[in-house]
């Protein structure tokens, strides 16, 4: 045997095929296991390649947000829960809880998937509105900072939609040639990569660049490839509570600062931010 | 007599292994091989493989006079027949995984490559070292930085196992 041990360990190939088909927690795990192994699981080629490996394919994801009136007092709570892969017409599915969080008061809504990233929108006003990157997958957060600029168009304060842009500066978030994206709201800024920009949208949105430290300009409209899971009945959530249905696969796409925030947390996003 | 005719009508292809051993198979059996088929498509009726031992070869040619007969009434037996070709050791899947790649067997790869990750994808990178053979060139410090920062990924119990 021992003339075929090296022929496997030397072929990364073989590596590549084997771990894009394992589930993130995994890779994660497997990242100590080696210094290759680790270079390779972060590298953005093999993070693509996992993405779209058949082997993974999307899940039934329900998103509920609401008020929950048992046990008392009622509180205002935000539950993911996963579906089986198979759902069988006429058969209940079982679901399993995969996050909570509690005291949500101004929780608002959720973009996304995109590569495996969600947008996480709270607040209502012109001055609390707050954007934060998300990967379930890798348990990563990364909250967006308020930066003041120029609107170069007008935006009433319940217009949600504002505009996605590249942020020309420090670039998106993400690495490769993704169309950096940028949600604007009162003030908030977020980047988002997509490669599909072709998913019709009746709205549009606007490409922004940066040109100085807090300058932008628009370069072009374009229509967002962003799912928007908006509540039905906003203003009647505390009685109806509002479910999303969001159809999810795991991505590896890093979204997390060099050196993360102590405020880079969901929870931290959810109940202080 | 009609045996002989028939061997005529069938063309067959010689295939020999690293150590070798030579294997007399069907042409329509060898090309679900990429491979193979590139090979034939040249002319060739005998195919050395440098990279393939007998052992693994073998089992691979089981796999593909199987897979050869493929009809709509043999699913089951062909799943149950991939079932027990897989349920084997994992220097024995390498072998045969290292196999498949260089033969560009690409279903036998995909099946190969599935089982390897539904086996491991529970294990401790411990367990994952000793199965790949991988020597850790981390020191102590680097691997619990690396541990901190994914600490979610080791929430949990893991299998030690090494099978």
């Amino acid at each position: 045997m021992a003339t075929s041990i090296g022929s496997y360990t030397r072929e990364e190939t073989i590596t590549d095929v084997l771990l894009i088909r394992l589930p993130v927690k995994s890779l994660l795990r497997f990242k100590c296991v080696c210094k290759s192994w680790s270079d390779l699981i972060k590298s953005a080629s093999f993070i693509k390649k996992h993405f779209n490996c058949e082997s993974s394919r999307p899940r039934l994801w329900i998103c509920k947000f609401g008020v929950e009136y048992r046990p008392q007092p009622p509180l205002r709570a935000i539950n993911f829960f996963l579906f089986p892969e198979k759902l069988i017409a006429g058969i209940i599915p079982a679901s399993q809880r995969i996050f909570r969080w509690e005291g949500t008061s101004d929780f608002r809504g959720i973009l996304g998937p995109i590569n495996g990233l969600f947008m996480l929108e709270k607040g209502h006003f012109l001055c609390n509105v707050r954007f934060a990157w998300w990967n379930p997958a890798t348990k990563k957060c990364r909250t967006i900072p308020m930066v003041s600029f120029e609107l170069q168009r007008f935006f009433d304060e319940h217009e949600c939609i504002s505009g996605i842009g590249y942020d020309a500066m420090e670039g998106p978030p993400i690495p490769n040639d993704h169309w950096g994206t940028l949600m604007l709201r009162a003030g908030s800024l977020a980047a988002m990569s997509c490669s599909e920009t072709a998913q019709p949208f009746t709205s549009c949105y606007d490409v922004w660049e940066r040109i100085g430290e807090k300058n932008w300009i628009k370069i072009v409209t374009v229509n967002p490839p962003i799912t928007w899971h908006w509540p039905i009945g906003t203003w009647e959530y505390d009685k109806l509570g509002s479910v999303w249905p969001i159809s999810y696969k795991e991505s590896l796409v890093p979204i997390n600062r060099e050196n993360p925030l102590e405020e880079d947390n969901i929870e931290y996003f959810f109940t202080t931010f | 007599m009609a045996s002989t005719t028939e061997t005529k009508q069938k063309k067959m292809l010689i295939l020999k292994s690293a150590d070798n051993d030579e294997f007399e198979i069907e042409e329509s059996v060898g090309v679900q091989s990429e491979t193979i088929k590139n090979l034939v498509e040249d002319g060739f009726t005998f195919v050395p493989l440098p990279n393939v031992y007998t052992k693994a070869l073998i089992k691979i040619i089981d796999y593909l006079k199987k897979h050869a007969n493929k009809t709509d009434s043999n699913d089951e037996e062909i799943k149950t027949f991939d079932k027990d070709f897989v349920n084997t050791t994992f220097d024995d899947l390498f072998e045969l995984v290292s196999a498949a790649n260089y033969l560009h067997i690409s279903c036998l790869m995909n099946m190969l490559c599935q089982t390897i990750a539904d086996r491991i994808k529970d294990k401790s990178p411990e367990a994952v070292r000793k199965i790949f053979h991988i020597n850790c060139d981390y020191t102590p410090e680097e691997e619990a930085k690396i541990r901190k920062a994914n600490a979610q990924a080791f929430e949990g119990q893991f299998d030690e196992s090494l099978d």
